[in-house]
């Protein structure tokens, strides 16, 4: 089976260590399993310019084959909130199909992942949560993988 | 109980077509096409079956005859074979779990009440092992809303039963046989089991820390101060991280113990290409998870309660490494495993069994892990040396999507992308899909790339004759250098 020896996302590290695209950071990368990113987002009035939010990245053994796992961090120190998304609950998880077992392609990577959520967030006009937010928050015991988002809104 | 046993057989009659009990034995699978009759047939009829001999096999066996357990056993194995038939998922799970219940221990039953039966019947023999392997496979996604359960669930009582019929060794010929025939399905058995183990062990962890956190939420101050509603509501939380937790921890346990079993026997099965690569990657996974640097997040309170046993599952864990340490091929995919091979994992491990004596191993089980420490740490230092003496390929060498140097070079069709055999394999059997264009694909598709294969080979030998000639220059050179310091010291 391919895959296993870890080179891809070794190969992707090396890159992001070297260049990324505006707004875009490497926080830490010990090990090929957790990576965190740090995004801001560029002219945008909802989200403040020095604003930055927090990215987790979880490779699963089945990378690139299998979409990593990605959420928002709510952090104190430093300080990162979540931001105000009508796809992403106040919990980090992110609705989006890139992330999706349909809409996700081994072609994409790391960078590819973060520019899409950095424009998904750029091009939004709706300082709001997804309808049901606090329910969703409250009661939600599955991984972002295995949660079926209706994804019926696309002007967001 | 009479009618109970009409009901099956007039059943079974229905969904084989054939003439049982008296003229025929009962053929399986059953036609593929299933007959009017049964199809619309109201599913009550088999629920009211499944539902009685539940609870009659689970609070009173004592009552069934074996006639009666025969027909049980008959039509348990003919529905979770032929699962299509029935349409209801807790109608399904119910079948195993009258199997499971069969097979407790009660009054002077060692085997239960159907054990025996499923051990020795030939009916059994033929078809409870894939059927079993099947309904595994198909708990996968039960479509309720309890779906997360009922896998586990499921499971955990399939691994029962297996665990009770593997005394006779037929099943084990059986189950190298699926391997053998049924490769695809084999594959997949295995894959999900490995892919349970992997996954329930990480998730058992964060679980205790999320039980931990609750726990000392709860004794805070903040909670005494939410209203009752609230409180009802975390205290619930904390209930259900628990379940969870206990959950993981029996199937993972039971995982392990049905792997040791079967690699005891098929370590050839389990070794094949298509699984060996997954199933070393979780060992090493969980080896470093018990043993590796981040191991100080098993200290849990109150491990018991949850049935969490860390000595017992690094024995585990052991053991399987160990029915497997003959296969060159495992060796070399400990090795290959990019995320979580260590060898201080396995040194630890050792440290554990002797000087630290946390584990109680026998001395040849002691003797045997040295001796495969050892070859694992060979093994990997000659894959540095050939990564080292290969040193960076070209680019157009490498896989597009895994960039590994490639071994089985295809084209794809549509995109005329070239990558590994196994990537797009592996890809398609998520997504069947070109991805570079997301054009429908199929595997038959692709075609092997002979020139870039020729071209590759070439490269790869011209790299190693290069690479010995650098290196006997080299020891030629120092040869020179310290016989030419010889003559000058005279």
């Amino acid at each position: 089976m391919a895959g296993m020896s870890g080179k891809r996302l070794q190969k992707e590290l090396a890159k992001i260590q070297g260049v990324l695209p505006p707004g875009i950071s490497l926080v830490s990368a010990e090990d090929l399993r957790e990576w965190q990113m740090d995004l801001i987002v560029p002219d945008n009035p909802i989200y403040p310019p020095d604003e930055e939010y927090r990215l987790r990245f979880h490779f699963s053994a089945n990378y690139p084959i299998e979409a990593p796992e990605v959420v928002f961090m709510l952090l104190s120190n430093p300080e990162r909130k979540i931001p105000m998304h009508p796809h992403i609950y106040s919990n980090g998880i992110i609705c989006l199909d890139l992330l999706d077992k349909q809409g996700w392609s081994p072609v994409h990577n790391v960078e590819s992942v973060c520019i899409s959520i950095q424009s998904m967030l750029a091009s939004n006009t709706k300082a709001e949560r997804p309808p049901g937010d606090a329910e969703f928050v409250r009661s939600n015991r599955s991984r972002p993988r295995d949660i079926n988002f209706l994804y019926h809104d696309p002007t967001v | 109980m009479q009618f109970m046993r009409y009901v099956i057989v007039w059943l079974l009659r229905l969904a084989s077509r054939q003439d049982l009990p008296a003229k025929e034995q009962l053929q399986l699978p059953l036609p593929s096409e299933q007959p009017d009759v049964f199809r619309t047939l109201p599913e009550y009829f088999l629920e009211d079956i499944v539902d009685n001999f539940k609870f009659i096999v689970g609070n009173i066996p004592h009552i069934i005859t074996p006639q009666q357990s025969d027909e049980i056993v008959q039509i348990c194995v003919t529905f979770l074979r032929n699962s299509e038939y029935v349409k209801n998922p807790g109608v399904k799970s119910g079948l195993v779990t009258i199997l499971y219940y069969g097979v407790q221990a009660y009054h002077n039953h060692a085997r239960g009440l159907l054990g025996d039966l499923l051990i020795g019947s030939p009916f059994a023999h033929k078809h409870l092992l894939h059927a079993l392997m099947k309904f595994y496979i198909e708990a996968e996604s039960t479509g309720t809303h309890t779906q997360f359960y009922d896998k586990f669930n499921i499971r955990f009582e399939i691994f029962r039963v297996i665990k009770c019929i593997w005394t006779n060794t037929m099943y084990r010929e059986n189950l190298a046989k699926e391997a053998a025939i049924n490769t695809e399905f084999f594959v997949q058995f295995v894959n999900m089991i490995v892919n349970d183990v992997t996954f329930v062990l990480d998730e058992s962890l964060s679980s205790f820390a999320k039980i931990h956190e609750l726990t000392n939420e709860l004794k805070s101050a903040a909670f005494a101060a939410l209203d009752e509603e609230q409180k009802k509501e975390q205290t619930e939380l904390l209930e259900s991280e628990k379940g969870k937790a206990k959950s993981y921890m029996q199937l993972t346990r039971e995982s392990m113990e049905t792997l040791i079993l079967f690699t005891e026997t098929l370590a050839n099965a389990f070794t094949m290409p298509e699984v060996v690569t997954r199933l070393a990657a979780m060992l090493d996974y969980n080896l470093d998870i018990m043993v590796g640097d981040k191991r100080t997040n098993l200290r849990i309170e109150n491990a018991a309660e949850y049935e969490f046993d860390p000595k017992a599952l690094l024995q585990d864990i052991i053991k399987v490494f160990l029915n497997l340490r003959d296969k060159p091929n495992f060796i070399s995919a400990i090795v290959h495993d990019g995320r979580s091979y260590k060898q201080h994992n396995f040194t630890n491990a050792m440290d554990l069994m002797t000087t630290l004596q946390k584990l109680t191993m026998a001395p040849d089980e002691i003797a045997a892990w040295k001796s495969l420490a050892q070859r694992v740490a060979r093994a990997a230092a000659e894959l540095a040396q050939e990564e080292e003496d290969l040193g960076e390929p070209p680019d157009e060498f490498l896989d597009p999507l895994m960039s590994e140097l490639m071994t089985d070079p295809v084209i794809l069709p549509s995109s005329r992308t070239t990558m590994d055999r196994s990537t797009i394999k592996q890809h398609l059997l998520s997504d069947p899909t070109d991805p570079f264009n997301r054009v429908p694909l199929r595997i038959e598709e692709v075609v092997a790339d002979t020139e870039m294969r020729g071209r590759l080979e070439e490269w790869k030998a011209e790299r190693l004759v290069a690479r010995r000639g650098e290196k006997e220059a080299a020891a030629a050179k120092a040869a020179a250098a310290e016989s030419e310091a010889m003559d000058t010291s005279q």
